[in-house]
């Protein structure tokens, strides 16, 4: 009990309950479509959901100033290519949060002749370029890792033994891979965030119409991105640094 | 900036924020509301006020967990009363959450067949209740200060000079002028407990309303609800001002 007190105290975490809340309807809504289930329950999914919406916009009510203080952090940053993605990051997540903030007046009815298509659009764009961002980030962590793993790989090998002609190609990749695999099992926090970004990602692709997708697999997507976030609160040590 | 947010960060400091805005709307609301022209401005901020207090009942799911955690430490307290008072206090207001979220439940359509009147009744007995208990063990910190002043106050007075002086002059001790001296040096010296009493007596005002026991009007709720919720933001940034449990 000690620990839900102490986990839910933080907005952040809260904010994400909410999340994994809102997906989860998302889901079972789908789920329940397509079991042909009764437009009550449906309606009453959907009513929940815009209600868990609507909280968590609340509960985001001031986070650009948030998003402006790790873009200010970012800028110290020694690597160039983390300063670069980390604030720009940072920006478009501080734009995403206005928009949002926007919008909660217009749905809230403090602003009820606002154009609710059109801030909700300009915020997905915002969201989407910050997950490209953060994508970013992840695959250049992920090629000083493997760069690393690959190095450490030649030293131990021997000299002398030379490389077979045939199927190499083949080998090469399947190589790779294993490289790949091992470097994300021995990194869980790269893994995580980019499974995070990954499955974030077809949330605004599927608002901005970019890519078709159902239902049920955003639902389950934002489940999914949510139970991470939370499991990297939980677990401060599973949260990529910087 | 880093203050607001590390501020805001806790749900707490986000919650009375959001209480203050409420109140503040209550309270411009019924300012403006016989104004003609301002029909829009009140229908919005009656907008803002309901978003503000259904999105604030959506934050506070599983508080009541808080408030169990809460009760369980008080119960810890050494002194009687006030282990007694703020054991209560905390158990109530979890009984308040637990009326909270089943009325969130109905608002949001997964049990529309709640009796709305009745768990808000239940609602706020159970919050009036916990206000109360809190009030009692204010009042108990203030009781045994005025009696360690009286004391105090005693052991100065007991020279014979002082007695035959008195004597003399005729000067007899006015005794509310004296009990209300006192009291104001005793809330003077102790902020936290000032601050808590005032938050308490503030917090009273909507319950009296609601349970018909004292009427006002949303203006006087409205201005009492946005000073305990200053009263609540200063205790959450400056943590030495909150009275300990």
């Amino acid at each position: 009990m000690e620990a839900w007190v102490r986990f839910s105290a933080q907005s952040q975490a809260r904010e994400r309950l909410l999340r994994a809340a809102q997906y989860a309807c998302v889901l079972a809504g789908a789920a329940l479509s397509r079991a042909g289930g009764g437009s009550g329950s449906l309606s009453r999914l959907q009513h929940l959901e815009a209600h868990l919406s609507l909280g968590r916009k609340l509960l985001r009510l001031g986070g650009s100033a948030e998003a402006l203080g790790g873009a200010q952090r970012s800028l110290h940053l020694p690597d160039p290519v983390l300063r670069f993605c980390l604030t720009l990051s940072h920006l478009n997540r501080a734009l995403f949060l206005a928009c949002d903030n926007v919008l909660w007046a217009g749905k809230s009815g403090v602003l009820p002749g606002l154009a609710l298509e059109k801030w909700s659009q300009r915020a997905f764009r915002y969201y989407l370029f910050a997950l490209l961002v953060n994508l970013s980030r992840d695959a250049y962590e992920l090629r000083l890792l493997l760069e690393r793993a690959g190095a450490a790989g030649k030293r131990g090998r021997s000299p002398e033994k030379p490389p077979r002609a045939e199927g190499s190609a083949r080998l090469r990749l399947q190589l790779q891979l294993q490289l790949l695999l091992q470097v994300l099992r021995d990194n869980p926090p790269l893994l995580l965030d980019l499974l995070r970004n990954a499955c974030d990602l077809l949330i605004p692709l599927e608002r901005l119409g970019l890519c078709r997708s159902s239902p049920a697999v955003v639902g389950f997507c934002g489940l999914a991105s949510s139970l991470l976030s939370i499991l990297t609160i939980l677990h401060p040590w599973l949260k990529l640094k910087p | 900036m880093e203050g607001f947010v590390s501020f805001t960060n806790r749900c707490q400091g986000r919650d009375q924020l959001f209480r203050a805005t409420q109140y503040t709307c209550m309270l411009l609301s019924y300012l403006i509301k016989n104004k003609a022209d301002k029909k829009k401005l009140v229908m919005k901020l009656k907008q803002l006020e309901s978003s503000m207090s259904s999105g604030r009942k959506m934050l506070r799911l599983g508080n009541m967990v808080h408030a169990l955690v809460a009760a369980r430490r008080a119960a810890e307290v050494p002194e009687v009363v006030p282990c007694l008072c703020l054991t209560a206090s905390h158990v109530s207001r979890a009984l308040y959450l637990v009326c909270d979220a089943v009325l969130w439940l109905r608002s949001v359509g997964l049990q529309p067949h709640v009796d709305k009147p009745k768990w808000h009744t239940w609602a706020t007995k159970c919050y009036y209740c916990s206000l109360l208990m809190n009030l009692a063990r204010d009042w108990y910190e203030i009781s045994w200060r005025l009696e360690e002043a009286a004391l105090e106050e005693k052991t100065k007075e007991n020279s014979v000079w002082q007695k035959h002086s008195e004597e003399l002059n005729g000067v007899k001790s006015d005794g509310l002028h004296n009990f209300l001296c006192q009291l104001f040096q005793i809330l003077k010296r102790n902020p936290p407990l000032l601050l808590d009493l005032v938050k308490n007596l503030c917090d009273l005002s909507g319950p009296l309303d609601t349970l018909g026991i004292y009427k006002t009007n949303p203006g006087v709720i409205g201005f009492c609800g946005i000073l305990s919720s200053l009263v609540g933001i200063l205790t959450l940034a400056s943590p030495h001002l909150k009275l300990k449990q």
